[in-house]
């Protein structure tokens, strides 16, 4: 019969790498002191399980390591040895080399790969040297060749094991030639016949759940998004004849509107996925870091099932993973140093997630020390940044926000890698979100992360300047207003700041961020559009407001190329395509220019 | 057209097994441990039932013997999928009232062979 493997090695790929996954979060469970006969069982038959498809897919070094790993639980889980840290790190470890091995497999290089060798040998040696009656019991190694393996490298029948071997029917009459037997399979007693009554009334068990590729998802919310705007170019041409015209189809395409919204918020809710996604590496890490740093840390992880768009789930996790790491390198003390402020030695990172309105918010709370005012003070000075001790906490946290600044007297290894929390912030920022600080010396800090629920659509407000029509999303717009002939105070020439209720606030030209040649265009008429973005606050100057619609966004980058200060581009009702004003761009421009003014 | 329940933990192998199987002409039911095994088997008549021994929630050998002794499911074969074929293995499947057994990996041609044997 004919197989197409491919069919079933992406599952088998993606259930080895499931389990992997839960051998490692039990491992770290086991550390935990907690005697779980429950945990060895469960450890047991996640190697077993690998074991299993990979001796099907001919995969045999990953076979033979995960035998080992499956015999080394056999004993533990039999009472012979007792796990603990080294078994601990024993499975981290290769849980390591298995999935190193298993991208590999992925990317189709079936050849030797001598980090599995290791693996294995670090397997059995562990088992030799703790728990040397495992031997004797091990379960029987795997098979040594597979069918699969086989149909693969040739379309020659498969050199697979006598069938003789392969089951049997345990009643059956010992050796009769017609009949299999022997050691593949086997019949207890006599073959009872099929129950007549079996093909009546049956229905096949409803499938919950299908898997479905993400390109093909991808390709649906493209085209539903193009979709939303074929209709809104509808909705603007046949309108405002419709009404005057024709009630049947007024009517008409205000369900059509109705609908394509719905649709296009059911497509959505395919690309969202559980919190869960993201929390599930971070025991690994928390327990790496913490183990190697010599601190004690229980992670706790809140609301799994928080869906986000995949899109942001998968560009949360680098931030995400650097503010985690920060809280154990920087939050969280030495256990002695714990016990000597009357807390518990073991200290506790709490991951948070809900919904809030249109948002998704990440909070990470740590209960260690605290973020230190006056050295954070001491050393932005220290660094020529503008510091003083008027300022309020919030912006004194702002000030860790900024490129180059770390107040770890000595770089780590784990959290001093160059990357610091400017890149978490930007990185934040770049997805429409938005980071924020709080902190209690002493007692810990919590560093929330707000994001929208997704990357596809946005509210945007769209505005005019020099007859094109641009986009700002609409989040970060604060206000609009239109200023008085004595609110703009010019310098050199050039309106630069703008009064809002007392506020002076610099004011941005949008030439001055895409690099249009200047306009000579007459801007009696101007509008300021105040936006906000990381605590920055600029009065962006704009010929006149258009509206607020939700848009669809195309990538530009996927496209065309990256157009700084752009964020992407969107396609109006009109037919016309605007471009999606990236606003931390645009408060960066000013600082930019701001910065370069005080150097010169 | 007979209805086979697969009950396996493993993803990877209830697809085979069903493809195999349906691309045979029989109709498959899935159920991902032994208790959803024995709910599936209780939901509806199957023919036969090709059961993973190693499975959380139920392991193979408990769904054997609970199957057993249901009415509807005296009679109707059940093969064990294992890893081994030992002697231990055999006396614990054949005391449960298990029909066979068939050693994983398995290639295609035996898991017909086996399977239209018992069901013939």
């Amino acid at each position: 019969m004919p197989i197409d493997l491919n069919r079933f090695i992406a599952t088998f790929f993606d259930e080895a790498q499931e389990h992997l996954e839960s051998i490692e979060e039990m491992a770290m469970a086991l550390d935990s002191g907690r005697e779980d006969p429950e945990l060895l069982n469960s450890i047991f038959r996640a190697a077993h399980s690998i074991k299993g498809g990979s001796g099907t897919f001919g995969f045999t070094q990953l076979a033979e390591a995960t035998h080992e790993m499956e015999t080394l639980f056999d004993a533990l889980r039999k009472g012979r040895g007792k796990a603990d840290a080294s078994t601990v790190r024993l499975l981290l470890d290769t849980c390591d080399a298995f999935k190193g091995h298993l991208a590999r497999l992925k990317e189709g290089n079936r050849g030797h790969d001598p980090a599995m060798d290791a693996a294995r040998a670090s397997l059995a040696g562990y088992r030799a040297g703790d728990a040397p009656a495992a031997a004797a019991e091990a379960p029987k190694a795997p098979a040594e060749e597979s069918f699969f393996a086989a149909v693969e490298q040739a379309p020659a029948p498969p050199p697979a094991r006598p069938a003789s071997e392969a089951y049997g029917l345990f009643d059956a009459p010992p050796a009769p030639a017609s009949a299999a037997g022997g050691d593949k399979f086997g019949f207890f007693e006599a073959l009872p016949g099929a129950t007549a009554s079996a093909e009546a009334a049956r229905a096949r068990a409803d499938q919950s759940s299908i898997r479905v590729s993400v390109e093909k998802i991808d390709r649906i919310v493209n085209l539903v998004g193009e979709l939303v705007i074929a209709q809104a170019m509808m909705q603007q041409s046949v309108g405002t004849l419709a009404t005057e015209q024709d009630e049947n189809l007024t009517h008409s395409l205000a369900t059509l509107d109705r609908n394509t919204r719905d649709l296009q918020q059911a497509v959505m809710s395919i690309r969202m996925m559980p919190m869960e996604f993201v929390f599930s590496r971070f025991p690994r890490l928390v327990y790496d870091v913490s183990t190697r740093l010599g601190k004690k840390v229980h992670l706790r992880t809140l609301g799994h099932e928080t869906e986000l768009d995949k899109e942001l789930i998968e560009l949360l996790i680098d931030p995400l993973t650097h503010v985690v790491r920060n809280a154990i390198d920087h939050g969280i003390e030495a256990p002695e140093e714990r016990r000597r402020a009357g807390k518990p030695e073991q200290g506790t990172v709490a991951m948070r997630a809900t919904h809030r309105g249109g948002s998704v918010i990440i909070e990470v709370t740590d209960d260690g020390r605290g973020l230190d005012r006056e050295r954070i003070l001491a050393k932005a000075r220290e660094l020529g940044m503008a510091a003083d001790e008027s300022m309020s906490e919030e912006e004194v946290w702002g000030i860790i926000f900024e490129a180059g600044f770390s107040t770890a007297k000595e770089v780590t290894d784990v959290s001093g890698r160059g990357v610091g929390m400017d890149v978490v912030r930007r990185n934040i920022t770049s997805l429409g979100g938005n980071v924020f600080i709080s902190s209690v010396k002493g007692e810990g800090t919590t560093i929330t992360i707000q994001l929208p629920l997704t990357l596809a659509v946005l509210d945007g407000m769209i505005v005019s300047v020099a007859d094109e029509q641009y986009i700002v999303p609409l989040e970060f717009v604060a206000e609009a207003f239109k200023p008085g002939p004595n609110d703009i105070r010019t310098i050199v020439n050039q309106p630069s700041l703008v009064a809002v209720r007392g506020e002076q606030l610099p004011i941005v030209r949008l030439e001055d961020v895409i690099k249009l040649p200047p306009s000579n265009a007459e801007r009696a008429q101007a509008l300021c559009l105040v936006v906000e973005v990381d605590n920055r606050r600029a009065a962006l100057l704009v010929d006149s407001l258009i509206g607020q619609q939700q848009l669809v966004v195309k990538s530009l980058d996927a496209n065309l190329h990256a157009v700084p200060g752009m964020a992407g581009a969107t396609i109006l009702g009109d037919g016309r395509v605007a471009l999606i004003l990236d606003v931390s761009a645009v408060t960066r421009t000013h600082a930019a220019r701001a910065a370069a003014k005080a150097a010169a | 057209m007979k209805t086979i329940l697969a009950v396996d933990d493993s993803a990877t192998m209830r697809e085979m097994v069903t493809f195999v199987l349906e691309s045979a002409g029989y109709r498959v039911i899935e159920a991902e441990d032994g208790a959803q095994g024995l709910d599936r088997a209780t939901a509806t008549n199957v023919d036969l039932v090709i059961t993973d021994q190693n499975m959380p929630n139920m392991d193979g050998l408990t769904l054997v013997r609970s199957l057993r002794e249901l009415r509807d499911y005296k009679s109707v074969p059940i093969l064990l999928l294992t890893t081994e074929s030992s002697d231990s293995m055999k006396s614990q499947g054949r005391a449960a009232g298990a029909t066979g057994w068939l050693v994983k990996p398995f290639d295609p041609a035996t898991l017909l062979e086996v399977v239209q044997k018992v069901l013939r």
